[in-house]
């Protein structure tokens, strides 16, 4: 374990004690097969989309190597295959990819836009659970385009057509770029016909390449956040991550057992880029260095074992400072035991450094995200704010 | 440091969540949580955790506890 510092902490703000430095075991490794990507959306983080450098075989073996140990020690692990766009890797590819690993569920976190009955018979042959990124109707998905600035819209349909077609499950992710109560209302309907079982929301970020402003106005946020409470309550059919997960944060802390929530320890989150080199806690710093901290990937696994890098994580001088940023959302944050502190990465790209609290992320993902589940639920007790 | 109208403290949002209407929605929630669990494969949701969908639930507590 990275041993966290620990603060005082002020009158009125809880002691919660999850979050205590990093796990040496994940429960999940994020592998990128290829960097390429077909489409070019206006949001996008990663810098190197348009190239095809992909995984070779001997960075997938050299992962599996403490993965296959660490699964076995688990009920469950995930192996996500994240890209670029992992189907852009080919199915030949993306199956000497996985056939190292053993004991493990492979995901795939996909635009949707290549999948054909061919994959489809590919994801049954792995058991592969799927996630499609899909930012909703027509029209809200306008910065989903390839890179001739086509739109990308009709070929995300056609996958997931061919996804219900062959009866294979999946969950959706949506990033919204303008949130609204009436985009709420537009998005929940369109998700419950799209047919997905699960579905999360991913509050537009600023950080890797993508340098727009996420500082939405906080009544739209709210309002957003309290309709898609309001269309979830009356057909609860869609698991909807965001929503539910700030509704068992209510209960618990209605039932008094609102601290254990939170992990004890942080899950590492390793991220193994396609040549191997591996960047702990948020998949977003991959690829990106800066004059300050250097690159922020702390190891290879073509030169050292995956544990060893986990283990070692505390060396890197960001992830420290990273630490000492949790301790201080532990100190000063009432939604901390909600949230587990502000993001690695939004810290950096909002920051520029990791020992800030509250980012815009933090307000638009998860303090605007509880204070508009309860603005539905006791709406005669909502704050100032809208 | 948070918005005017969000919680100052801990004890505001733990006054927040007592107010009259969210142990309502909780316990709608809950029920659905136990249907879910109950009915594995059907047309609602199993009794799957959140991670189950999205391992990269980093984004929420760097995937919660269950």
């Amino acid at each position: 374990m990275v041993d966290a510092t620990d603060t005082d902490v002020p009158a009125g703000v809880a002691q919660y004690t999850g979050m205590r430095g990093i796990s040496a075991v994940p429960s999940y490794v994020i592998l990128q097969p290829t960097t390429l990507c077909n489409l070019d959306c206006a949001y996008c983080y990663l810098p190197a989309r348009k190239f095809d450098r992909r995984m070779p075989v001997e960075v997938a073996a050299a992962t599996a190597a403490t993965v296959n140990a660490w699964a076995a020690e688990r009920d469950r692990f995930s192996v996500v295959w994240h890209g670029g766009e992992p189907l852009a890797a080919g199915r030949e590819h993306l199956a000497a990819l996985m056939a190292p690993f053993n004991g493990v569920e492979h995901h795939i976190q996909t635009n949707a836009t290549l999948i054909d009955d061919a994959w489809c018979d590919f994801f049954r042959e792995h058991d592969v659970h799927i996630g499609l990124s899909v930012d909703g109707p027509e029209a809200r998905t306008a910065l989903r385009v390839d890179r001739a600035g086509r739109e990308a819209y009709s070929r995300i349909v056609r996958g997931a057509e061919a996804l219900r077609r062959h009866d294979i499950p999946f969950a959706a992710l949506c990033v919204v770029s303008d949130p609204s109560a009436e985009l709420a209302r537009e998005l929940y309907p369109y998700f419950r016909e799209l047919g997905c079982y699960a579905l999360g929301i991913n509050i537009e970020e600023h950080e890797g390449v993508n340098d727009r402003s996420n500082a939405y106005a906080e009544a739209a946020v709210r309002g957003f956040w309290a309709e898609l409470t309001a269309q979830w309550r009356t057909d609860r059919a869609i698991e909807l991550r965001d929503v539910e997960f700030a509704i068992r944060y209510a209960g618990a802390l209605l039932h008094g057992d609102a601290d254990a929530i939170l992990p004890r320890q942080m899950d590492p989150i390793p991220t193994i880029a396609h040549d191997g080199a591996v960047t702990l806690l948020s998949p977003e710093l991959a690829g990106f260095s800066s004059p300050h901290y250097g690159d922020f990937a702390t190891g290879n696994v073509l030169h050292q074992p995956l544990d060893e890098i986990v283990r070692r994580a505390g060396e890197a001088a960001w992830i420290g400072e990273y630490l000492r940023g949790v301790e201080a959302c532990r100190a000063v944050c009432p939604y901390f035991g909600f949230c587990g502190g502000a993001h690695a990465a939004n810290r950096y790209f909002e920051h520029g450094r990791f020992d800030g609290t509250v980012t815009e992320h933090c307000r638009n993902s998860k303090i605007h995200l509880m204070e508009g589940v309860l603005d539905h639920a006791a709406p005669q007790h909502r704050g100032d704010g809208r | 440091m948070p918005h005017r109208s969000t919680a100052a403290t801990a004890g505001d949002l733990a006054d927040r969540v007592r107010a009259e209407g969210v142990a309502e929605l909780v316990g709608e929630a809950e029920q659905t949580w136990r249907t879910r669990a109950a009915t594995p494969g059907g047309p609602v949701a199993g009794p799957r955790p959140f991670e189950d969908a999205f391992p990269t639930f980093y984004q929420f507590s760097n995937r919660p506890q269950k």
